[in-house]
């Protein structure tokens, strides 16, 4: 209905005039596609779309109070005096904000990943420091690493027959398969950096150990014959420790012998993070780092637990 | 005993800002003190607001009286809760959220933010909307309705009357073409794509000789970019034009030279444009939304339906048929007397007399 001056127009006159023009083919099909067309499909195709990542990272920055651009950080050697916030603020300022506002209007594929490693950075460095208070999150990444998955009867019974000689475990994924692997007398070392499962199998009298680094241990000890290494919760360690880990495993495990490393969320995805800030390692990350090492790295499924499993070859 | 009035920003050429500096300027006239706070500002507002802090000293006295202008999320909000003067309201809308969504969640946060605070503002004296659809908006949110009232935006035509035309967009504007018009934030709410799918229907159809301009700053890249794409793909790159923020003389050359103001909004708390148009004698065509008829005050042309090829026809006719066009003019005319400034002074004088009846009768005009 059209009003003129608050009285109803009669619209007949109109409407032919309109039809009549559609019918001579001035509005032609393309045009009549545009009219019904909704602007935010506009923004879907052409537009870089606003990351969430981005945005969630701006409002905790928001609520933990960093709103301006700091000054220099003045703190000298150890002090650390204000340099979460200044990182923070400065990352907020000159970047986010960038970002936020549209200024960045760089590829999308950029955008992506480039506004993913920040959002990892960012958490890590709140684990790290103490940092910003996570609330639930937190707390779920606690009660995951404390209370870890348990592998079953068929997962640890396909992972005793893996491999030749002795057998190393990163992390311990319950005692059943300390158990099976010290039957066997494969059993090496097992380490974790949780004393829970460690305890629990103690409790059992199995040769378990705790140390909150657990690779660091490797270098004071004398492997020999070591055919099979698992690394049960690569998660819990850090890429340098990972590093490390392979360059030790490729120097002790011989020709046939196996690594397999578990992935904990099935194919992770290139940059992750989850609700609970567990950070799960990517799968190409740990594949590049088999192969650099002599692995041949292939995926491996035993039941619903799935494996990176490398293979040493000649 | 002094009026202060909180805004969450003072800037130049903003409603809520013109309001606030309306009220200023009237009370300052009446011999009461008065004074602004805001909680940001730019060089304009800086010459006659403080910022919001500086506010605190003030609450404490329960003689004073408090205005605050509450349009968009802002921390000041609390200074008005825990402010012990006597206290007025006056909404001036905040978007709904859901506009932004495609665009900027930022905004929507905000705006989310924004109505979720409303209620808690709700014990105050008065509590005054600057229309009435954003007056029930306030009983709707659980403000008593007895303390209710409506104080329309004065829109303030002195500024712009004492403005000379930039003469470089008159005379781009004066090149024979017929210019559509649309004044106000490049902003979703505002739907300003679909005033670019009349455009198109407009020229294509009906007069190639047209243009569509734009006058009001874009602070939504995503928004603005979707709407370039969509000019692009209609092939009117050269007849669409956004002109950004303008100054008085930018805006008064666009009003002067063009032909019919348009407006598609879907939300507005009031929308002082569309009195500007009346005022400079230009055709108004408005989508019947928020406000938008409130303010219109059964002048100008409404339409409750979308059909762009159906108004590309409107418009034409509104150029063939002078009789038409000459009624639509006249109604404009006659409801702007509606806003004259002394009907805005006895208003706010009748309500702030509420508070300090130290005001003769008389004395506002």
């Amino acid at each position: 209905m059209i009003e003129v001056n608050g009285k109803q127009l009669d619209e007949h006159v109109l409407h032919a005039k309109a039809e009549a023009r559609k019918r001579a083919g001035l509005y032609d099909a393309h045009m009549l596609e545009l009219l019904d067309r909704d602007i935010v499909e506009e923004v879907e195709e052409h537009v870089f779309s606003m990351i969430q990542v981005v945005y969630d990272l701006q409002r905790a920055l928001e609520d933990s109070g960093c709103r301006l651009e700091p000054p220099a950080d003045l703190s000298t050697g150890n002090e650390k005096k204000g340099r979460k916030s200044s990182f923070l603020r400065r990352l907020q300022t000159r970047f986010i904000r960038a970002v936020n506002e549209g200024y960045v209007q760089q590829q999308e594929k950029f955008n992506t990943f480039f506004t993913r490693s920040v959002d990892l950075s960012y958490r890590q460095l709140c684990g790290a420091m103490g940092g910003l208070d996570l609330g639930e999150a937190a707390a779920k990444r606690e009660l995951w690493l404390s209370k870890r998955p348990q592998w079953d009867e068929e997962t640890v019974e396909a992972i005793s027959g893996q491999g030749n000689g002795l057998a190393l475990l990163i992390g311990i994924p319950g005692v059943g398969l300390v158990e099976a692997l010290q039957e066997a007398k494969r059993l090496f070392l097992a380490v974790d950096n949780s004393d829970v499962p460690v305890a629990e199998a103690q409790a059992r009298f199995l040769p378990a150990w705790f140390n909150p680094q657990p690779v660091s241990l490797l270098h004071d000890v004398r492997a020999e014959r070591l055919g099979l290494a698992v690394v049960a919760f690569p998660e819990c360690l850090t890429g340098e420790e990972l590093g490390d880990l392979f360059a030790w495993l490729g120097e002790k495990i011989a020709e046939g012998g196996v690594v397999l490393v578990a992935l904990n969320r099935g194919s992770t995805d290139i940059f992750s993070g989850d609700a609970g800030f567990v950070r799960y390692w990517p799968l190409p990350f740990l594949e590049g780092l088999m192969r650099g090492r002599g692995f041949a790295a292939v995926k491996w499924q035993v039941g619903d637990q799935l494996f990176l499993k490398g293979e040493k070859g000649a | 005993m002094r009026v202060h009035q909180l805004v969450p920003r003072l800037d130049a050429g903003d409603a809520i800002g013109n309001q606030a500096m309306a009220i200023h300027e009237l009370l300052l006239e009446w011999g009461i003190e008065a004074d602004i706070f805001a909680f940001d500002m730019d060089e304009y507002g800086s010459q006659f607001a403080s910022f919001d802090s500086a506010y605190r000293e003030f609450m404490p006295r329960e003689e004073d009286l408090l205005i605050y202008h509450y349009g968009l999320y802002c921390d000041n909000f609390r200074l008005f809760i825990e402010s012990r003067n006597r206290k007025i309201l006056i909404y001036h809308n905040v978007t709904p959220p859901e506009f932004y969504t495609a665009f900027y969640p930022e905004a929507v946060r905000l705006c989310t933010l924004g109505r979720e605070t409303l209620p808690l503002l709700a014990d105050c004296d008065l509590a005054l909307g600057v229309s009435d659809f954003n007056r029930r908006e306030l009983v709707a949110a659980g403000f008593d309705e007895s303390k209710t009232g409506v104080l329309p935006i004065n829109p303030r035509m002195e500024k712009l009357d004492a403005a000379l035309p930039d003469p470089r967009l008159a005379h781009w504007l004066a090149d024979g073409k017929t210019n559509l018009l649309h004044v106000g934030r490049v902003v979703p709410n505002k739907k300003l794509e679909d005033i670019i799918k009349l455009f198109a229907c407009y020229h294509r159809g009906i007069n190639a000789e047209s243009r569509l301009v734009f006058a009001g700053p874009y602070p939504i890249p995503h928004y603005y970019a979707a709407l370039l794409s969509l000019i692009e793909n209609m092939g009117l790159e050269d007849r669409v034009f956004f002109l950004g923020k303008v100054s008085e003389e930018g805006l008064k050359a666009c009003y002067l030279e063009s032909h019919y103001y348009v407006s598609m909004s879907e939300h507005e708390g009031f929308c002082v444009p569309i009195l500007e148009a009346f005022y400079f004698g230009l055709p108004v065509i408005a989508f019947a939304a928020g406000a938008v008829p409130e303010t219109m005050g059964g002048a100008g042309i409404l339409f409750h339906e979308k059909d762009f090829p159906l108004l590309a026809e409107l418009l034409d006719r509104l150029y063939r048929d002078g009789f038409l066009r000459e009624r639509v003019l006249s109604a404009q005319r006659a409801r702007m007397e509606e806003f004259r400034g002394d009907r805005f002074a006895e208003k706010l004088h009748e309500v702030v007399n509420k508070f300090m009846p130290v005001l003769a009768h008389g004395e506002a005009s």
